[in-house]
């Protein structure tokens, strides 16, 4: 996977798609506040990989906040004025625009990618073959 | 006493064997544990399938709602993570969330380990290995080929 985005083949995107709830969605706005700090990553790794941020509460994302060095009254503002909604309504519609009905579910340029990294590398070389044949047949 | 649990289970054998009827029968009937397990995989795909749905019409309702006056209001109902179209989401939730709640989290749990681990192998070898990551995105913005991942934090 490393090799397919740092050699400029393809790049990876993390779209939100709350199939939980209020919860889930509030947690999804913490990180895209987060992400206007730049600290998207570490809010997402947080809330997806550290169990002691599960309980996706305002108090729990100041906590990380706080913990990352973020800007609180900056934070705080932006999830009390819930400014990333439209964000990440947008990239809900577009999900199901894209047929995805549940989590997680990876796209391959739009299509399908497969439910394992196999699978979505596949489809990732099957893509960069197709790019590959349709550019030498508009050069030839 | 075991002769008659033989003889009950001989018994029992014969009506079913009669019941099943058609060609089909043998392949339908030893593996009852994995055909329930295989139905109720069905049902909570089915299940996921329909809180999805829930999800999309109260999605369009609260879009709806931040197009309405009362969206203007402050929203300190983040702290508990409310919306704003709150009464039509509750009402579209509500239809679709009791039968599914559980569902659903025994899917996620079940596919859970395997998929974090593919996550998570995703992520190491993107914005944790060094490469260059902007909000959502890790890579060449303008790469041809893009992987994108539609999930859910909990």
């Amino acid at each position: 996977m490393e090799e397919v985005i740092r050699t400029g083949l393809a790049r990876y995107e993390y779209r939100h798609f709350i199939i939980f709830g209020a919860a889930s969605e509030f947690a999804a706005m913490a990180t895209e506040c987060a992400g206007d700090q730049g600290a998207w990553w570490e809010f997402h790794d947080e809330y997806l990989f550290e169990g002691r941020a599960r309980t996706f509460t305002r108090a729990g994302a100041i906590e990380i906040a706080e913990r990352e060095g973020l800007n609180i009254a900056q934070f705080t503002q932006c999830i009390d004025n819930e400014e990333h909604r439209d964000r990440i309504l947008q990239m809900q519609q577009q999900g199901f625009a894209e047929g995805v009905n549940g989590t997680p579910t990876f796209r391959v340029n739009g299509e399908p990618g497969g439910r394992s990294l196999s699978a979505i590398l596949d489809k990732v070389h099957q893509a960069a073959e197709a790019a590959e044949a349709a550019e030498g047949q508009e050069g030839g | 006493m075991v002769r008659i649990g033989l003889i009950a289970a001989a018994l029992a054998l014969l009506v079913a064997g009669c019941g099943s009827g058609g060609g089909d029968a043998p392949a339908s009937q030893p593996q009852t544990a994995a055909s329930v397990q295989a139905q109720q995989q069905e049902q909570t795909e089915q299940s996921a399938t329909a809180y999805a749905a829930g999800q999309s019409e109260s999605t369009q309702d609260q879009a709806q709602a931040q197009a309405s006056p009362q969206a203007d209001q402050p929203t300190a109902q983040a702290q508990a993570g409310q919306a704003v179209g709150q009464e039509a989401d509750q009402q579209t939730t509500q239809q679709a969330q009791p039968a599914t709640d559980q569902s659903v989290a025994e899917q996620a749990e079940s596919e859970e380990p395997e998929q974090q681990a593919m996550v998570a192998q995703i992520i190491e070898s993107g914005h944790r290995a060094g490469l260059v990551a902007d909000r959502n995105v890790i890579g060449d913005p303008n790469a041809p080929i893009v992987i994108t991942e539609y999930s859910d934090f909990l």
